[in-house]
């Protein structure tokens, strides 16, 4: 049976804005699917229901057999509990701690051989030898967005949620990072759901786009069939 | 120089600030993420010692660690000693009295911790207490370090309060600054001054540290 991702749920802002999320990924192979739309419109909002980071008013998310949210029966798992990597905006890199303890923060339940490789492993293949001993802000915005993937990736997380990843970076460099990102994703072979309201970037990376509008779904394919409607937000 | 009272100060002001370090970063931290509306009633409460005058707090204090109010009756069946005029009583007196100086600073370092970096925490697996020890408490250190800083400076100069509910009693109760005013009673202003330079150079020395210390390395 092919495991997927399920999502049906609304969730609802004090001021009354509603985000209804409506997702099914197949979750046994890599793909990227990118949430798509203009700024405003609940795309970050869904990403943080299914992180588990902001609790939906009802519905359910699955993954496969296991229950993530449930507002029927109240269950509610947490972060900690989904197994999943958040890449945010801007990346939330850790300021007190060098790169190499962002990238190892994660990884406690290691013991310290094998977390050393692993932090190494990813050092490498994020290109990031040289930097361990600095702080993010001795690094370049570039170089913050590849320590903030290699602390997500090196948790090996069964989903990754990633929220406007190349947003912070400047125009010159975002069109070398987006190729070096999907290389990077393809690498590991981990599901991706990816937020973006650039063109450029869902049709670069996407093998799935779901385009969304005032908070709802509004079409869901792949990059050929919706292609259209990407181009036009 | 009183040495007594110099220790004296000295064990207050390390108590107080281990008290109010204990009890302020959880009421802090409280503060800081609570969404609750009555919230202000209790930063109202926190924050009363720095407009009351020291004689009105330390008066209802009197009363209401004296052998006639509950507390004092259930402290007195306990340890069979009144709280006023005791070690014990003008600690209490120097716990709330310096409440706001370090639970405003915790507070402050509380809330300026980026909520993304304890979700980013989150997602990576770590508990929530771990996340507190290890992101959120150093991150608002500068914030924590303050308030300690205040809070032991203020204790060892604290007069009013120590004075309603302490008395003046030699070895048990007089403070440094309680001594300064025993002294100038006594017309003998030479001891008095040799005192009073004590706490100014400890205050701005103390002030110095902090700001030496409170500076965040990584921004």
């Amino acid at each position: 049976m092919t495991r997927e991702l399920l999502a049906q749920f609304e969730m609802r802002y004090p001021s009354g804005a509603t985000v209804h999320g409506e997702l099914r990924l197949p979750m046994d192979q890599f793909s990227i699917t990118v949430l798509f739309g203009p700024s405003g419109c609940g795309k970050t909002t869904i990403l943080r229901c299914l992180a588990g980071l902001q609790r939906p008013l009802r519905g359910v998310i699955r993954l496969g057999s296991e229950t993530w949210f449930d507002a029927d029966t109240k269950i509610c798992r947490s972060p900690q509990e989904r197994d999943i990597g958040f890449l945010f905006q801007e990346y939330a890199l850790f300021p007190h701690l060098t790169v190499v303890q962002n990238i190892g923060y994660g990884l406690n339940h290691l013991a310290a051989v094998p977390r050393q490789r692993r932090i190494d492993e990813m050092l490498g293949a994020l290109n990031l030898a040289g930097l361990e001993a600095r702080y993010p802000h001795q690094i370049s915005g570039g170089q913050q967005q590849r320590v903030a993937l290699a602390r997500v990736l090196a948790r090996r997380p069964r989903l990754l949620l990633l929220d406007e990843p190349l947003s912070a970076i400047d125009d010159s460099l975002r069109a070398q990072l987006r190729l070096e990102l999907r290389r990077v994703l393809t690498e590991f072979g981990i599901p991706v759901v990816l937020v973006t309201h650039d063109p450029v970037e869902a049709k670069q990376l996407a093998h799935r786009v779901v385009v969304l509008s005032d908070g709802r779904v509004t079409k869901a394919g792949t990059i050929d069939e919706v292609g259209s409607l990407v181009g036009e937000a | 120089m009183d040495w007594t009272a110099l220790w004296l100060t000295l064990r207050v002001a390390f108590c107080s600030t281990a008290i109010l370090f204990l009890l302020g970063v959880p009421l802090s931290y409280w503060l800081a993420a609570t969404r609750w509306r009555g919230r202000f009633f209790i930063e109202a409460i926190v924050a009363l010692p720095l407009v009351l005058p020291p004689t009105v707090l330390g008066f209802y204090l009197l009363i209401a660690l004296g052998p006639n109010s509950p507390l004092g009756r259930w402290c007195l069946s306990i340890t069979g000693e009144r709280l006023p005029f005791s070690f014990a009583g003008i600690l209490i007196g120097s716990v709330l009295c310096n409440l706001p100086f370090a639970v405003r600073p915790f507070a402050a370092g509380f809330a300026g911790v980026n909520r993304r970096l304890v979700e980013a925490s989150w997602c990576l697996g770590v508990s929530k207490r771990a996340t507190f020890l290890r992101v959120t408490l150093p991150l608002a250190w500068p914030g924590i370090l303050t308030g300690l800083v205040l809070a032991f400076t203020h204790s060892v100069g604290e007069f009013g309060v120590v004075l309603m509910v302490g008395g003046n009693i030699p070895g048990v109760t007089r403070t440094l600054s309680i001594s300064i005013y025993d002294n100038v009673q006594a017309m003998d202003y030479a001891a008095a001054s040799q005192t009073a330079l004590l706490l100014v150079v400890f205050a701005f020395g103390m002030l110095c540290l902090l700001q030496a210390w409170g500076r965040r390395e990584w921004t």
